[in-house]
């Protein structure tokens, strides 16, 4: 009895200890591989902050992979005022832009960063934020980024937000000083866990299925959009058109990229899961209803990049329905980043037409005069 | 299939364990052992186990043949057949493609516009291994160093014995023939505290030491060409760390694995960091391969038996062949002529070698072994001499990004392999006491924080 009970003791103080030490070392592991300090808890969220401009990239914040610099945008350093003789690229979207699956450096931006090198002195400015709508990036540009004086922008927005509850709207900027980090204390094992654990289809397709119908429920039947609602799709061109008045403004050129997905058109049968996976962001629409909204919100996207003479990257084009580059309905893998990565190089290679050796550079936009020169 | 990944932990191990000993006769063992071994095997690719099949029935028939023939002409026949067949298998598999590229870049030197061939060919997963398993099997009976067994199960087992089976250790059918003919009465306590401490150490060395020390390795030798000095310095310690964690995390597994289905195999590495000459590191390092090509090519070649200068040639030529072992690739061979070249140095230097003080040994034996990894991690020649020209000329470029993690599991990497004790040497009076289960579970612990963060990375060696 007595040695029966000496082994269960030790097998509870082993549990505990397997615990502690798996926990220990995951803080460790996030310190040595990404600086994460030891006893902070950080998450997702952490990287995005509120204040007096709007929402935008919370300096210095890292969670995971994702780590902002001191301006709150994705990667190294940059200085106010670009390099001389050098373009400066902002690239302006949500989380596909931002980077979410993708190896660190590989997040289309970096890919961007990495093929014009080759080309000139070009910096590529992340000023992507997950979640971002185009009223938030409209905030973005005219509050922040236009400070860092880009010469080219990229605009790679999703439609998709326009189909939630309610049309995205600017945020009321907050006068308390930027939202802090919310003090707290979380098991890193347990983030670990939770980014681990694949559930089996049938397990996932009835997670998803609740999830929707936790949304709908006691919803009138005129709520759901059953057709494509064109005052939607009408308020993106608008908010878009407002975004590229306001670039242009400053003198930087904006690149209109079309916004791709993974599903062909008709969808594959073996994307019906993702398909009803992503009405979970948008349950007012239907499955029909977000795959023709996309569609028709590059189309929208082309035509506007059409009437006002604008650069266009058709990266939906290229790579909508390619299924192979994609990790889930929008964001991309590492290779499908760089497919969107070097359509927007070409745009952008076509921009900049070197004047002399050593000398200015000119940004162009399309069939226009040289909009501006620079350094 | 890999040791590190939730699939072998959580639904693999535990299955072929409790259905190994439930099980209560040799013969019945040996066919699961088979079934799981192909089961492990065809979880990368189901075609391959075709392969192992056919190579495991030639190798088992010819040893029926030794047993029935002692015409030494037959017995001959029997020796060449197999060995040439396996041999051709791997060639195919292996060495086709580099065979025809380096005809190929010999011919358009001597001035031919010749375009060689290059097919499509899928490097079979441990093909290197098993095919010197059957081979050391059928010299071995050649020799008579052994008895063929007449039961193929008995043999399949031995071949496609998991634990062994993708990178090794090469495991010779004479070191555990005693096990496996006792198969039906092993103890499953006997040896179980032993095993599961072997395998979760090597899961700690493989998971915790080598794959994050792997995370900036590959990272920044990726871009090799932009690394200043430092970097590439500290890119080469750390991969001469993981390399060893990695591998040797892999043998330790492998031997705790074999600890707990009643099987015991020999240990693969014994600190060569510690190692204080290039023969002492050979001694220590891939055990079970050193061992292999000492008895089955350098001795057959002549060993030191006739002069100096052929055994510093047989050294050579021992070491080429090793390093072409390792890969189709022309920075293998060199870097097997190199340490044939180290070989015969201290062969000729070791009176004088043997004088320095034991320090300055192990440093330089440990500085000529990374010296040796560059060519071996360098995929062209080309990457090796920047490599070079970076770590012997001062150069600017980036450094190692998160240096500080990275340098700080660098250090304990170094600690552990160049001063700590090793797998074997931590076993030893292995005990259920309370302290060492404790410090298992941490272990466990840790390892498992490590896979649920990274995921399951293979081992270096499956690519041999």
């Amino acid at each position: 009895m007595k040695r029966m009970l000496r082994g269960i003791a030790l097998l509870a103080i082993a549990s505990v200890v397997v615990l502690v030490s798996a926990e220990t070392m995951a803080r460790l592991d996030d310190a040595v591989r990404m600086g994460t300090p030891f006893l902070a808890s950080p998450e997702y969220n952490d990287l995005i902050m509120h204040d007096s401009l709007g929402i935008r990239g919370r300096p210095l914040a890292q969670y995971q992979k994702w780590r902002l610099n001191s301006a709150g945008f994705r990667g190294s350093e940059i200085s106010r005022v670009p390099q001389p003789r050098c373009i400066r690229v902002a690239v302006i979207g949500a989380s596909e832009t931002f980077g979410y699956y993708e190896s660190p450096g590989k997040e289309y931006p970096a890919q961007l960063a990495d093929s014009l090198r080759e080309k000139g002195c070009y910096e590529v400015v992340n000023a992507a934020i997950a979640g971002m709508s185009l009223p938030a990036a409209i905030q973005l540009w005219d509050n922040w980024v236009s400070r860092f004086r880009p010469d080219i922008v990229v605009l790679y927005l999703p439609p998709a937000f326009y189909l939630s509850e309610d049309p995205p709207h600017f945020a009321e900027p907050t006068h308390e000083g930027a939202s802090p980090v919310p003090s707290r204390f979380a098991l890193r094992l347990m983030d670990r866990l939770h980014d681990r654990i694949e559930y089996p289809d049938f397990i996932q397709r009835k997670r998803v299925a609740k999830s929707i119908s936790r949304e709908i429920a006691g919803k009138s039947d005129d709520w759901f959009f059953r057709t494509l609602p064109a005052d939607r799709l009408a308020l993106f061109r608008t908010h878009l058109d407002s975004l590229v008045t306001s670039i242009r403004a400053t003198g930087a050129v904006p690149v209109l990229a079309t916004h791709a997905m993974r599903f062909s058109d008709p969808p594959k049968a073996s994307d019906a899961d993702l398909l009803r996976s992503w009405r979970k962001f948008s349950p007012r629409a239907t499955e029909d209803v977000l795959l023709a909204f996309e569609r028709a919100a590059a189309v929208s996207t082309r035509e506007l990049a059409q009437e006002r003479g604008l650069p266009l990257a058709d990266v939906a084009g290229l790579m909508t329905g390619q299924t192979q580059w994609f990790a889930d309905f929008t964001h991309f893998d590492d290779g499908g980043a760089g497919v969107a990565a070097s359509v927007m190089a070409r745009v952008i290679e076509r921009l900049v037409v070197p004047r002399t050796a050593g000398g200015r550079a000119v940004v162009t936009g399309y069939g226009q005069s040289p909009a501006a020169d620079y350094r | 299939m890999l040791f590190n990944s939730f699939v072998f932990l959580l639904a693999f191990l535990p299955v072929t364990y409790v259905v190994f000993w439930s099980l209560r006769t040799a013969k019945a063992r040996y066919v699961w052992l088979t079934i799981t071994g192909y089961v492990f095997y065809g979880y990368w690719d189901p075609r391959f186990c075709l392969l192992m099949a056919f190579s495991t029935l030639v190798s088992f028939t010819a040893g029926l043949g030794f047993l029935r023939w002692t015409d030494p002409r037959r017995r001959r026949l029997l020796l060449v057949v197999p060995i040439t067949v396996d041999l051709l298998i791997l060639g195919f598999f292996k060495y086709a493609n580099f065979v025809f590229a380096s005809l190929g870049k010999v011919l358009n030197w001597a001035g031919a516009a010749v375009e060689t061939p290059h097919w499509n060919i899928i490097l079979p997963v441990g093909i290197s291994f098993y095919t010197f398993h059957t081979i050391t099997y059928i010299v071995d009976s050649y020799r008579g160093v052994i008895k063929p067994t007449r039961n193929l199960f008995e043999f399949s087992a031995y071949v496609s014995l998991f634990s062994q089976l993708v990178a090794g250790p090469i495991v010779r059918f004479r070191q555990i023939e005693e096990d496996m003919e006792k198969l039906g009465e092993a103890d499953r306590t006997r040896w179980l505290n032993l095993g599961i401490s072997y395998f979760l150490l090597g899961l700690l060395e493989k998971v915790v030491v080598a794959d994050t020390l792997a995370f900036f390795v590959d990272r920044e030798l990726a871009h090799y060409h932009l690394l200043s000095t430092g970097g590439a310095w500290l890119a080469m310690l750390g991969y001469s760390f993981q390399l060893y964690f990695d591998f040797a995390g892999y043998s330790d597994m492998a031997i705790g694995l074999g600890y707990m289905f009643g099987l015991r195999i020999p240990i693969n590495f014994n600190s060569p960091y510690k190692a204080l000459d290039p023969s002492d590191f050979w001694r220590r390092w891939h055990i079970s391969l050193s061992s292999c090509l000492r008895d089955y090519v350098y001795i057959p070649l002549g060993g030191n038996r006739r002069g100096e200068w052929n055994a510093y040639r047989n050294l050579l030529l021992t070491m080429l062949i090793g390093g072409l072992w390792h890969g189709a690739n022309w920075t293998f061979v060199i870097w097997g002529g190199y340490h044939g070249v180290l070989l015969a140095l201290y062969r000729r230097f070791s009176a004088t070698w043997d004088k320095v003080p034991r320090g300055i040994r192990q440093v330089a034996m440990f500085l000529l072994a990374l010296f040796g990894w560059v060519l071996f991690r360098s995929t062209s020649f080309e990457m090796a001499a920047q490599l070079f020209a970076t770590m012997f000329a001062p150069t600017k470029g980036i450094g190692i990004e998160g240096s500080v993690g990275y340098i700080a599991a660098v250090i304990v990497a170094a600690g552990w392999a160049m001063v700590g004790p090793n797998a074997q040497e931590m076993h030893t009076d292995w005990r259920p006491a309370p302290r060492r289960i404790l410090a298992l579970a941490a272990a466990a612990g840790a390892s498992l924080a490590v896979m649920l963060g990274s995921g399951s990375s293979p081992f270096l060696y499956f690519q041999f």
